[in-house]
C-alpha cells in the first residue's frame, strides 16, 4: 500500500513535468508515431489480402485437382474422373438432388491495365450454367448470362474496373476468334470478382484442352469433406487431392504476405531500434534533469522501486501515445483503401490485430527505452545527486 | 587623449510596456594605462556600464568611443570583430570551457586570428607564464581551484593583446587570499605591461588595488566620489 | 575551418551517452534507407539490363506453341536470331526446394551473355543428353558437384509415365548479374526434354527472338502475333525490356512504399538529431556567450553546432547505408539486385544526411543568435 502510493506519487510528479520537457518528450511520441505508422500501413495490405480470402471464401468451398499441381495451368481432370468425383458421397445437394459439383476450366489472358498500360494475366473461368446458378455469392448487375456454345463471357466488375476494353457489348480475341462479354457479375468474395467467366465446355473446346482444370465441389460439412476424401483416396483410378478452397487460397496469399510481413517487419524492427535509441536519449536526459528532484526523494526516504517504476512509466506512456499517433495516421490514410495486386482487389485493413501489433510495439520500445535511465536514476549516490547545480 | 569615452549615455529595457532606464546620461572618460574601479549597490548598473564599454550591449542613446573608434556605431558583426581585437573579458563565475584544457581554453582567442598552430601554441605558453599556470597547461577547468581558473582566464583574455581589460568581479567567487592574488596579477599586469583595466568590484580592498575608483547609485556615477586610489 | 575541429570534437563529447545514442538511432534509420535504396536499385537494374533487342515470344492464353514458328518468326524480317525455351518445373527431395529447369540449346548463350557458362561446359552440355548447368546458389545450397545424378520430381511426367527425372550436373556457373555464389539460373537441353516428355512434343512454351533494331519492337512484336492470331496457338509478344516492366509493376507500386517509408525515417531522425542538437547547444548558451564575447560571431558558432551535427550524424548514416546495402545482398528474399553498389542511394543517402545535420543544428544555432549577449552570458 505503501509502495504503491510512494510509486503513485513520484510517477505524477514525472507525469506533470512533462510539458516542461516537450521537445524531448515529442522526440518518444514522434519516433514511434513513425514506426508505427510505417510498420502497420505495409502490414495493412497483408492483412487486407488475408481479410479478403478468409471472410469470403465460402466455407463449405472444396477444389478437387491433380497431385502435385503446383501452377494452375498443370490442373487436369479428365472427364471420366470429373464424373466419378461428381458422383462421390459428402458433397451437398440443390434444391433438386443434384450434387452441387461442377468440373471447370483455367486460363490466364493477358489484360491492359487502365491508367498505366501494362499487362497482368487475369483469370479466365469456364463454368457451367448450373455452377453458377448454385453460388449465391455472385449476381449478375449487367447484361446477361452467357449462353453455351457460343463464344460469350461475363466479366467481374473488379476486373471491368481495372483492365481495358471488358465493357458490356466489346469483344475479346481467344483462340477461335472474339468473344463477346455479354454481362457483369459482382461477387462478395473481391478475389472472385477480377475474373472472365465463359461456358467450360465452349472454353475447352475453344482451347483445345479437352479436359477439366480442377473441380469445384461444395462439401456437407466437414463430414462430407472427410467422406469425398476417403471415397476419392480408395479409388485407385483417381489421382487427385481433396482441398478446403480456403487453404488453397491462403496458399496462395502465403507468397505476398510473407513478402510483406517480411517487408514490414523488417521496417518495423529497423526504425524501432532508431526509436528505442531516441527514447534512451530522451529518458537519459529526463533523469539527469529531474537528479536533484530524484535524490531529495531519496533523502526523504523514497525507495528505489518507486524511481525505477515512475520513470518506466513516463517512457511507456510517451511510447504508447506515439504508437496510437501512428496507428490513427496508418488508419486514417490508408484503412479501407483499395489496392490490387496481381489483378486482384481488395481493401487494406488496419484491424485490431495491427492496432495490438503496434501497442506491443511500443511497450518494448518504452521498456527498452526507460530501463537503464531508470536503473541509472535510482543508482545514483544520493549525496552527489544533491549537489548538483 | 582618453582611451574610453562615453557621453551622455543613456540604457533602458523594455519589458512589456514598461520601459525601465538603467542607465542616465552617463559621462565617464578614462585614460590609457588607468586601472578604474567600479563600485556600487546591486542593481546600480554597472554590469550593464560594463557591458557598453566592452561592447557586449549598445546604448539607447549617446556615444561610447573606445580607442577612437565609435563602438555604439558598429554593426553586429563589426563590434565581434571590434571585441576581438580590442577586448579581453574577465567573468565573476570564470567562463571557461569545460571540456577544453587550459592551454585550449587561453588559445580560443587567437582561432580569430590568422596566426597558425605553432605560433598559438608559443602564445599561449608565454601567457600561461605570466599567470602563473605553466605547469597546469593540459588541466581541465574541473581540475582546477576557483584561483586558477580565473589565472586561466586571464590569460584568456590577454592573449590578443587587447586595449581594454575588462573585469566583471573578478574576484567574487574568490576567498579573501586568492582574490589578493588575482588582484595582485591584475595589478602587475596594470603597472608592468600598461594594459588599461575596467573593474566592477563590490570589494573595497579589491577596489583599492586600482588606480581610480568610480562609484555608481541607481544608474549614475555620484559625483565627487571618484578619486585617486591610495595604492 | 579546420581550427575549429578541435572545438567541434570536444563539443560533441560533452555527453558521450547523448551523442553515441543520436549516432546510433542515425545509423538505424540510415541502416533503412540504405536498404530502400539498394532495393530500388535492384528493381532499376533489373529493368536497365533487360535488353531492347530481345523479343519473348509466348503463348497468349498457354497452349504450347510449335517449333515450326520457329523459322516463320526467323523469315519476318529484322529478326537475326532465335531460341525455344520450354520449362521443367518440379523439387529435389521436398516440395519446399522447388527447382525450375529452362530446356533450350546452346543458342541461348548469345541471348544470355551475363551467364559465364566456360566453353568446356558448353561442350559438356551438349555431349550429355541428360545434362544440366546450375547456378552457384543452388549447387552451393544442396551440395551438387559436377558429375552427380540428380533427381528432379515433376509434375510433368515423361512418356514412361515416370515422375522422376535423373539429371547430370555438367557445370556450375556464375553470372555477372549476381554476386558470386548466389546465382539461380538453371538449364538443360531442350532435345532431351522434349524427346522424353508425355506432353505436346515438338513444342516450346515460348521463344526468344534478336532483333536488328531495337526501335523495331514493338512492330516486330505485332507482325508475330498477326501471323498466329488465328491459329489454335495465339502468340503474345514484347520486348524483354517491356516484360520486366510488366512483371515489376505487377508487384504494386515500390516507389510509393520507397519514398513514403524514407519520408517517415527522415522526419523521425530529423526530430531526434534536432532534439539532441538543441539541449546540447541550450546547456553551452553561456559557452557560445562568453565565446562570442570574446569576438566569435554568430556563423562562427554556427559552423561549429553544424559541424558537431555533421560529425555525430555524417559517420553513422554512412555505416548505416553501407549496413542496409549488405542487408539487402544477404536477405532471404528474392530481390532483384544490382551487383554494383547502389552509387546514386548512397549519395541521396549521404546528402540526406548533411541536410538532417543542417537543420537539425539551424534552430539551435538561430535560438542562440536571438539570445541577446548580455542575458546568456548570465546563462
Ligand atoms: N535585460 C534586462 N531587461 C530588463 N532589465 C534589466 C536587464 N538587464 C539588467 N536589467 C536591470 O538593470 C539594472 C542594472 O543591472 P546590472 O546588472 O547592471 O546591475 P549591477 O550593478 O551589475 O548589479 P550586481 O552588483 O548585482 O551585479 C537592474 O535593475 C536590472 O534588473
Ligand atoms: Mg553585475
Amino acid at each position: 500500500m505503501l509502495a504503491l502510493s510512494q510509486i503513485a506519487a513520484v510517477t505524477m510528479m514525472n507525469l506533470r513535468a512533462i510539458p516542461q520537457r516537450a521537445g524531448a518528450s515529442a522526440v518518444i511520441v514522434i519516433g514511434m508515431a513513425c514506426v508505427v505508422g510505417v510498420t502497420l500501413s505495409v502490414l495493412s495490405l497483408s492483412e487486407g489480402f488475408m481479410t479478403a480470402i478468409r471472410d469470403v471464401v465460402p466455407k463449405d468451398a472444396v477444389v478437387v485437382m491433380s497431385q502435385g499441381a503446383r501452377f494452375p495451368q498443370a490442373r487436369f481432370i479428365s472427364r471420366d474422373n470429373a464424373l466419378t468425383i461428381i458422383d462421390a458421397p459428402g458433397i451437398s445437394k440443390t434444391a433438386e438432388g443434384k450434387p452441387r459439383a461442377y468440373g471447370d476450366f483455367y486460363a490466364g489472358v493477358p489484360m491492359t491495365k487502365r491508367g498505366d498500360g501494362f499487362t497482368t494475366f487475369v483469370s479466365l473461368i469456364g463454368q457451367t450454367q448450373a455452377a453458377i446458378a448454385s453460388n449465391p455469392d455472385m449476381k449478375i448487375v449487367e447484361g446477361r448470362s452467357f449462353q453455351p456454345g457460343l463464344h460469350e463471357l461475363l466479366v467481374g466488375r473488379a476486373a471491368q474496373q481495372q483492365f481495358v476494353g471488358l465493357d458490356v457489348g466489346t469483344t475479346i480475341p481467344l483462340p477461335q476468334g472474339d468473344w463477346s462479354i455479354v454481362g457483369t457479375y459482382t461477387s462478395i468474395n473481391a478475389l472472385a470478382e477480377s475474373a472472365l467467366i465463359g461456358d467450360a465446355e465452349t472454353l475447352m473446346s475453344a482451347f483445345q484442352r479437352p479436359v477439366f482444370a480442377t473441380v469445384q465441389v461444395r462439401v456437407e460439412g466437414a463430414q462430407g469433406f472427410d467422406r469425398l476424401s476417403a471415397e476419392i483416396a480408395a479409388n485407385p483410378t483417381l489421382t487427385v487431392n481433396v482441398r478446403w478452397l480456403r487453404d488453397i487460397a491462403a496458399e496462395q496469399a502465403e507468397q505476398l504476405n510473407s513478402l510483406l510481413r517480411f517487408v514490414g517487419l523488417t521496417l518495423g524492427i529497423i526504425m524501432g531500434a532508431g526509436a528505442v535509441f531516441g527514447a534512451l536519449n530522451t529518458m537519459y536526459s529526463a533523469v539527469s534533469t529531474r537528479q536533484r528532484e530524484i535524490a531529495t526523494l531519496r533523502a526523504i526516504g523514497f525507495g528505489p522501486a518507486p524511481v525505477v517504476i515512475s520513470v518506466l512509466v513516463e517512457s511507456l506512456a510517451l511510447a504508447l501515445i506515439g504508437a496510437f499517433v501512428g496507428a490513427a495516421i496508418a488508419w486514417l490514410a490508408f484503412n479501407g483503401n483499395v489496392h490490387t495486386v496481381g489483378g486482384a482487389l481488395f481493401e487494406l485493413r488496419v484491424n485490431r490485430a495491427l492496432i495490438t501489433l503496434g501497442i506491443g510495439m511500443a511497450t518494448m520500445v518504452g521498456f527498452l527505452g526507460g530501463l537503464l535511465p531508470a536503473v541509472r536514476a535510482a543508482r545514483a549516490p544520493v549525496i552527489d545527486a544533491l549537489r548538483t547545480r | 587623449m582618453s582611451v574610453v569615452s562615453l557621453r551622455n549615455v543613456v540604457k533602458h529595457y523594455t519589458r512589456g510596456k514598461e520601459r525601465v532606464e538603467v542607465l542616465h546620461s552617463i559621462n565617464l572618460d578614462i585614460a590609457p594605462g588607468e586601472f578604474l574601479a567600479l563600485m556600487g549597490p546591486s542593481g546600480s548598473g554597472k554590469t550593464t556600464l560594463l557591458n557598453l564599454i566592452g561592447g557586449l550591449d549598445r546604448p539607447s542613446a549617446g556615444e561610447v568611443t573606445v580607442g577612437g573608434e565609435r563602438v555604439d556605431a558598429l554593426s553586429g558583426g563589426q563590434l565581434s570583430k571590434w571585441r576581438a581585437r580590442h577586448v579581453g573579458f574577465i567573468f565573476q563565475f570564470y567562463n571557461l570551457m569545460p571540456m577544453l584544457s587550459a592551454e585550449r581554453n587561453v588559445e580560443l582567442p587567437l582561432l580569430l586570428t590568422p596566426l597558425n598552430s605553432a605560433q598559438r601554441m608559443s602564445n599561449v605558453a608565454a601567457a600561461l607564464e605570466l599567470v602563473g599556470l605553466a605547469d597546469r597547461a593540459k588541466h581541465k577547468p574541473g581540475e582546477l581551484s576557483g584561483g586558477q581558473q580565473q589565472r586561466v582566464a586571464i590569460a584568456r583574455a590577454l592573449i590578443s593583446d587587447p586595449t581594454l581589460l575588462v573585469c566583471d568581479e573578478p574576484t567574487g567567487d574568490l576567498d579573501r587570499e586568492t582574490a589578493e592574488e588575482i588582484m595582485g596579477l591584475l595589478q602587475m599586469l596594470n603597472k608592468q605591461q600598461g594594459k588599461t583595466i575596467i573593474m566592477v568590484t563590490h570589494d573595497p580592498k579589491a577596489a583599492a588595488y586600482a588606480s581610480r575608483q568610480v562609484h555608481m547609485d541607481k544608474g549614475r556615477l555620484v559625483e565627487g566620489e571618484a578619486r585617486t586610489a591610495a595604492a | 575551418m579546420t581550427k575549429f575541429l578541435p572545438l567541434i570534437w570536444v563539443g560533441i563529447w560533452r555527453k558521450p551517452t547523448r551523442t553515441v545514442l543520436t549516432a546510433l538511432a542515425v545509423l538505424a534509420g540510415f541502416t533503412l534507407l540504405g536498404t530502400l535504396g539498394a532495393v530500388d536499385a535492384g528493381f532499376r537494374h533489373a529493368r536497365d539490363r533487360s535488353p531492347l533487342d530481345v523479343l519473348q515470344v509466348d503463348a497468349r492464353f498457354g497452349t504450347p506453341l510449335p517449333l515450326a514458328y520457329l523459322e516463320q518468326i526467323a523469315a519476318i524480317p529484322g529478326v537475326t536470331a532465335m531460341v525455344p525455351r520450354a520449362f521443367l518445373g518440379g523439387f529435389y527431395q521436398q516440395p519446399r526446394n522447388p527447382i525450375f529447369f529452362v530446356a533450350t540449346d546452346e543458342r541461348f548463350f548469345s541471348f544470355r551473355p551475363e551467364l559465364l557458362v566456360s566453353d568446356a561446359q558448353k561442350r559438356r552440355l551438349a555431349e550429355t543428353p541428360n545434362g544440366v548447368l546450375v547456378g552457384t546458389s543452388h549447387a552451393n545450397k544442396y551440395g551438387w558437384k559436377t558429375g552427380d545424378q540428380i533427381p528432379l520430381q515433376s509434375p510433368t511426367l515423361q512418356k514412361n509415365g515416370d515422375k522422376t527425372w535423373m539429371l547430370e550436373i555438367v557445370g556450375v556457373f556464375d553470372t555477372t548479374f549476381d554476386p558470386p555464389g548466389t546465382a539461380r539460373f538453371t538449364m538443360m537441353n531442350y532435345s532431351y526434354f522434349d524427346e522424353n516428355r508425355s506432353g505436346p512434343r515438338g513444342t516450346a512454351n515460348g521463344f526468344m527472338a534478336r532483333i536488328s533494331n531495337p526501335d523495331d519492337a514493338v512492330r516486330i512484336s505485332g507482325e508475330i502475333d498477326a501471323l498466329f492470331a488465328n491459329s489454335g496457338a495465339p502468340t503474345r509478344t514484347m520486348s524483354e525490356r517491356t516484360s520486366t516492366e510488366n512483371n515489376l509493376q505487377g508487384l504494386g507500386n515500390i516507389n510509393v512504399l520507397i519514398n513514403g517509408v524514407a519520408a517517415a525515417v527522415l522526419f523521425m531522425l530529423l526530430f531526434l538529431t534536432g532534439n539532441t542538437m538543441s539541449q546540447s547547444a541550450q546547456e553551452r548558451m553561456s559557452e557560445f556567450a562568453t565565446m562570442k564575447a570574446m569576438g566569435f560571431e554568430g556563423r562562427d558558432i554556427t559552423a561549429i553546432l553544424i559541424g558537431e551535427s555533421l560529425m555525430q550524424c555524417l559517420p553513422a548514416a554512412i555505416i548505416g547505408l553501407l549496413v542496409g546495402v549488405k542487408l539487402v545482398v544477404l536477405s532471404p528474399q528474392n530481390f532483384p539486385r544490382d551487383i554494383n553498389p547502389p552509387w546514386l542511394a548512397i549519395t541521396v543517402g549521404v546528402l540526406a544526411a548533411v541536410i538532417v545535420a543542417l537543420v537539425s543544428s539551424s534552430l539551435p544555432a538561430w535560438r542562440l543568435e536571438r539570445r541577446p549577449l548580455t542575458e546568456a552570458l548570465r546563462d
